[in-house]
């Protein structure tokens, strides 16, 4: 009897890792790749620090060794004071993201075969959050830490040519939040133990600075950057909301008192509370409207979260429109902000009745609704591994130990070919899938698979090489 | 190779600026602190913590000690039996009897053997109850009420009844069926021909004839199996498909024989229609006030929090991920997470480096080979400047061990003398072998006693400025540049080529500037200096012939060990740097 498979989810923000096929995960853990920090890198391959001036924002893409070392100390963290089991006796599974950087891939899987020695690994995209509802059509929103990103699937295959991201997601609620703390000098700080309140705008900007940051955030390190912004992704979990612009709910005063540590506490107004994740569906307008000393801690995105999903809705065929839009499913830690859904669906329907650009859309602003399942957002995609871990079988992107080594020692200097989500020709029996006459691609095509929604598009036959398709027309 | 300075990862050398000056070199070019690096015997060679492979021996719960292997472990799902932690604060809960006037408080958990307040909890006839006290925060587990249950087998029953998992073991069906259902499907025909069967599922009644009885099966299956979410459900009537009497299929005979229709323009308009209908979808209010998302805001967050303490943080909502709250008044305890022991082998020979005691309650080491306890430590005692550029630097060499050790700085190695962002380098350090004294300085062994005599005769006090138990303290001076043909090239790390190190022996008047009274200030080119010094250490003489200076090439390779110091000075640590 095999042993239960480990399930792995690296999210830009948060890990998640339990068991297969165990329905929820063991542990959420922040991705503690220190010395580096580099969630923007996992999401979109590049690497800019937000907190720096515009002038000297520069790319700083780890090395293959730094990203090695750190990712040895984590997976090593994961092994032995979490899971807690062997590594070398258990297969993993990896959920990730499909626009992960190849370096950092390779660097994954080098550590984890060489390192840890892990028998295989298998790849599955995060569609297969779908997995775990028994949906086969769904518009995927998943909203992370540093990107938003739509994923179309219509009956089971992903409609890749609508797939669309945006650079928009917890992160900016963060520096959106440290931004306002720290210029409304309206920001209250609480004396705890003389239970009373400090007005001396001077000294509070440094004291509060002390904690979240100063504004360029220049003379702090990685370790000391991540306790601060861990205080400002704390306060937005613990006190913001997604309200709706109602007359009726804007007058009404609940400040909050957050309590820093025993000695200061500061008070989040009603209107950071409600208003800071308005952040999300900012327009044009507004954001040629901010100050300069604004626009210098913001990434420079075009557009919001709805024109994101509109976007890509526009990409989709008449005929999934509808459908599509019946069923929206939430994935990612930033959905779970109360008040989401409604939110979106507001934002969804202003922008529809608004905006000329969406003008074909306009008919679907009565049929926005979301699925509905038990589970919670944050961890819906890796569900989708734990599931496909009981049927490793039929999952084709994957590995094993004893194939990497065997291309390690034959091509020494060249970087091992890892099963790409794009490219089925890599899987690893394929040519027993050749010699048994079914053709890859039509074989997940027609059996309606969800093991692989991406690769099931039709839009990839031209990555195909030739051999496939020859072999296909005998 | 190069060497490498590596940050280090043990918190306590982490912000202590002084562990960061002086780092040992591991054998795959890391360097360390000393004390985060360990020493194989077997290959006689420094570990570094990217060089062992470390195996879990047991786990156990670090609050109550109590021993668990790796197969009950995993049943309990590494989660201690007894111990529960604060769902606020994540302290460690006492237990409390209720009933009793004065709230009796047992340490946590009671000592194995007496009954555990596990069994009692669950058991009504004693009469008692417990309940879980934090003694830090002060939360308690009586405001939970009966929601709550010690006892493991509840909490699993109530698991397995959960939304999650039902839906969860739902999907795992399906799963399980659409996968053996691609493994018996052996060829294109099956394939198309099912294909076919679900393009005609609105024209063919469950029981056509027209599939074999196993593919129908497998067929129906499908169909249950997908919550088909395109299409408008339920599937409208199409009249243009006669509807069989009851108890006959369509393409039964009597069917066949009431005839289909004459399709008319109105009926095709119609079925036109009805296709455009079966499209269509129900209109929502997805605004208004009657419908209800799963995730709508609470009055209690909207208008009754006050304090942020009230809502739960993440982690606190990360520990029970199954049922986890937005209020805080409302999250479980969960049981205390499992540590565990684990042994540390050498990655090269497989060698055991670090191994714990069984016993919990030892904390001792069966067998610990850490290289604090087997290379000779090195602490600088002072350094300054004797010239533009030039510095002096006193080591003050400690053995940790019983028995002699021996020394030497080699004047060639493979490999490279320089480390990675060296911006200085020795010059002038002594030549000849020497030693360093045991702890105990009882030496039986003739033949080495014999060799310290003669290492001793032949000591040069140029370099050796002092010897005291098994301390030896000795001076190097090093320049601030580095000569170019030192510096082995990186791109050939395969087959390493010998380089070698020039020796530059100062005049006697600059090299004994230290003990004058009066030290002129000097500039330092650098904010740092950072140079490598390479020596070579033994339990046995290096040499045979102490005489012969290059001693690499006769000495015992087996029992040497090469190491390489890698300093890293801050230029204010110098006694006479010139401030700006």
């Amino acid at each position: 009897m095999d042993k239960s498979s480990v399930v792995l989810e690296i999210g830009g923000c948060f890990t998640k890792c339990g068991f297969s096929p165990e329905s929820t995960p063991r542990f959420i853990l922040p991705t503690n790749l220190l010395p580096l920090s580099i969630s923007t890198y996992l999401s979109s391959g590049t690497v800019y620090d937000n907190t720096n001036n515009i002038n000297d924002k520069k790319p700083t893409l780890p090395t293959q060794n730094q990203l090695k070392e750190s990712l040895y100390d984590f997976i090593h963290s994961l092994y032995f004071e979490y899971l807690l089991v062997k590594s070398d006796e258990r297969k993993l599974i990896i959920v990730e993201n499909l626009y992960l950087p190849r370096l950092f891939r390779q660097c994954l899987v080098s550590v984890l075969f060489e390192q840890f020695k892990v028998p295989l690994i298998v790849f599955v995209n995060p569609l297969a959050c779908l997995v775990p509802i028994l949906k086969n059509t769904a518009l995927i929103i998943d909203c992370g830490y540093s990107e938003s990103r739509v994923y179309p699937v219509y009956e089971g295959i992903g409609v890749v040519k609508a797939f669309e991201t945006i650079s928009l997601g917890f992160q900016i609620l963060e520096n959106q939040l440290h931004y306002k703390l720290l210029k409304d000098s309206a920001t209250i700080i609480k004396d705890n133990k003389k239970n009373q309140m400090i007005i001396d705008p001077d000294n509070n900007l440094a004291l509060l600075s002390k904690y979240i940051g100063d504004s360029d955030g220049s003379n702090s390190d990685n370790n000391k950057r991540f306790k601060e912004t861990s205080i400002l992704s704390d306060i937005i979990v613990k006190t913001c909301l997604c309200t709706i612009n109602n007359n009726s709910n804007t007058n009404t005063n609940n400040n909050v008192i957050y309590k820093l540590d025993k000695d200061y506490s500061i008070e989040i107004s009603s209107q950071i509370r409600n208003k800071l994740v308005d952040r999300l569906y900012r327009n044009e307008m507004e954001q040629e409207n901010e100050s300069i000393d604004q626009q210098r801690v913001d990434t420079f995105e075009e557009g919001n979260l709805v024109t994101m999903i509109l976007d890509s809705l526009l990409k989709c065929e008449h005929d999934q429109r509808k459908a599509l839009a019946h069923n929206i499913l939430l994935i990612g830690g930033t959905t779970m902000i109360p008040g989401f859904k409604r939110k979106l669906v507001y934002q969804l329907t202003r922008t529809l009745d608004q905006d000329d650009q969406y003008v074909s859309l306009k008919p679907l602003a009565k049929h926005f609704n979301f699925i509905q399942h038990p589970f919670q957002a944050n961890y819906l995609s890796w569900l989708g591994g734990s599931l496909l871990g009981n049927v490793l079988d039929q999952v084709h992107s994957k590995i094993s130990i004893e194939s990497y080594l065997q291309q390690r020692t034959q091509y020494p200097s060249r970087a091992v070919q890892l099963p790409e989500i794009e490219n089925l020709a890599n899987i690893n029996n394929y040519t027993q899938i050749i010699s048994s006459g079914i053709n890859p691609l039509q074989f997940t095509r027609s059996a309606q698979s969800l093991f692989s929604p991406y690769t099931s598009s039709s839009d990839f036959s031209a990555y195909l090489p030739l051999k496939s398709s020859t072999s296909s027309n005998e | 190779m190069h060497s490498i300075r590596s940050n280090n990862h043990c918190s306590f050398n982490l912000y202590n600026d002084n562990n960061q000056i002086l780092k040992y070199s591991c054998f795959c070019g890391k360097a360390f602190n000393l004390t985060e690096l360990y020493y194989c015997n077997g290959c006689q060679q420094i570990n570094c913590r990217y060089c062992i492979t470390e195996e879990i021996d047991f786990h156990y719960c670090p609050n109550c000690i109590e021993n668990l292997n790796s197969a009950e472990a995993s049943v309990n799902g590494n989660k201690c039996k007894k111990c529960f932690e604060c769902p606020v604060c994540f302290n460690t809960l006492t237990y409390s009897v209720i009933g009793s006037k004065d709230v009796n408080t047992v340490t946590s958990p009671p000592t194995a053997g007496v009954t555990s307040p596990t069994t009692t909890a669950a058991t009504p006839t004693t009469g008692e109850t417990y309940f879980l006290n934090c003694g830090f925060c002060k939360w308690n587990s009586l405001d939970l009420k009966d929601e709550f249950k010690f006892d493991m087998p509840s909490l699993k029953a109530k698991k397995e009844s959960s939304i999650q998992q039902l839906q969860v073991n739902k999907s795992i069906e399906a799963l399980n069926k659409e996968a053996a259902e691609l493994t018996s499907l052996k060829d294109k025909k099956t394939i198309n021909r099912i294909k076919l069967a679900q393009a005609m599922k609105h024209f063919l009644g469950p029981q056509s004839k027209h599939q074999k009885h196993n593919q129908r099966k497998n067929f129906n299956k499908v169909e249950d199996r997908w919550e088909s979410t395109s299409m408008a459900h339920p599937v409208p009537h199409n009249h243009l498909v006669p509807t069989p009497p009851p108890g006959q299929t369509l393409l039964s005979e009597a069917a066949i024989a009431q005839r289909v229709q004459p399709i008319t323009m109105t009926e095709a308009d119609q079925m036109q229609q009805q296709r455009i209908d079966a499209r269509e979808f129900e209109t929502l209010d997805p605004l208004g006030d009657t419908v209800k998302y799963d995730d709508d805001i609470t009055p209690f967050l909207r208008d009754q929090v006050t304090e942020c303490d009230q809502v739960s943080s993440l982690d606190q909502r990360f520990k029970n991920i199954a049922h986890s709250s937005l209020s805080t008044s409302s999250i479980h305890p969960q049981r205390k997470h499992l540590i565990t022991k684990r042994s540390k082998r050498c990655k090269r020979c497989d060698k055991l480096l670090v191994k714990s005691e069984i016993s919990l309650t030892k904390t001792e080491f069966k067998r610990q080979h850490f290289a604090f306890t087997y290379v000779p430590r090195v602490q600088i005692t002072r350094v300054l400047w004797i010239d533009n550029d030039i510095f002096e630097v006193f080591l003050q060499f400690t053995n940790p061990l019983h028995i002699p050790l021996f020394i030497n700085f080699p004047m060639s190695i493979k490999g490279s003398f320089i480390s990675t962002d060296d911006n200085s380098q020795p010059i002038d350090l002594c030549e000849h072998e020497t030693y360093i004294n045991g702890i105990l300085d009882e030496t039986d062994d003739l033949e080495k006693e014999s060799i310290i005599q003669t290492l001793k005769q032949n000591e040069n006090p140029r370099y050796i400025i002092d010897r005291k138990d098994n301390k030896l303290t000795m001076k190097f001076i090093g320049k601030v540049g580095i000569e170019e043909e030192q510096i082995a090239p990186k791109d050939n790390n395969n087959n390493e080529e010998i380089t070698n190190l020039t020796i530059i022996h100062l005049t006697e008047s600059l090299a004994n500037l230290s003990t004058s009274t009066e030290i002129p200030k000097f500039n330092s080119q650098f904010k740092d200096i950072k140079f490598t010094i390479t020596l070579e250490f033994s339990t046995s003489s290096l040499s045979t012939a102490p005489s012969t200076s290059s001693s690499t090439t006769t000495a015992d390779k087996q029992q040497k060990t090469l190491l390489k110091l890698l300093f890293d000075i801050p230029s204010n640590k110098f006694e006479n740097t010139l401030q700006q």
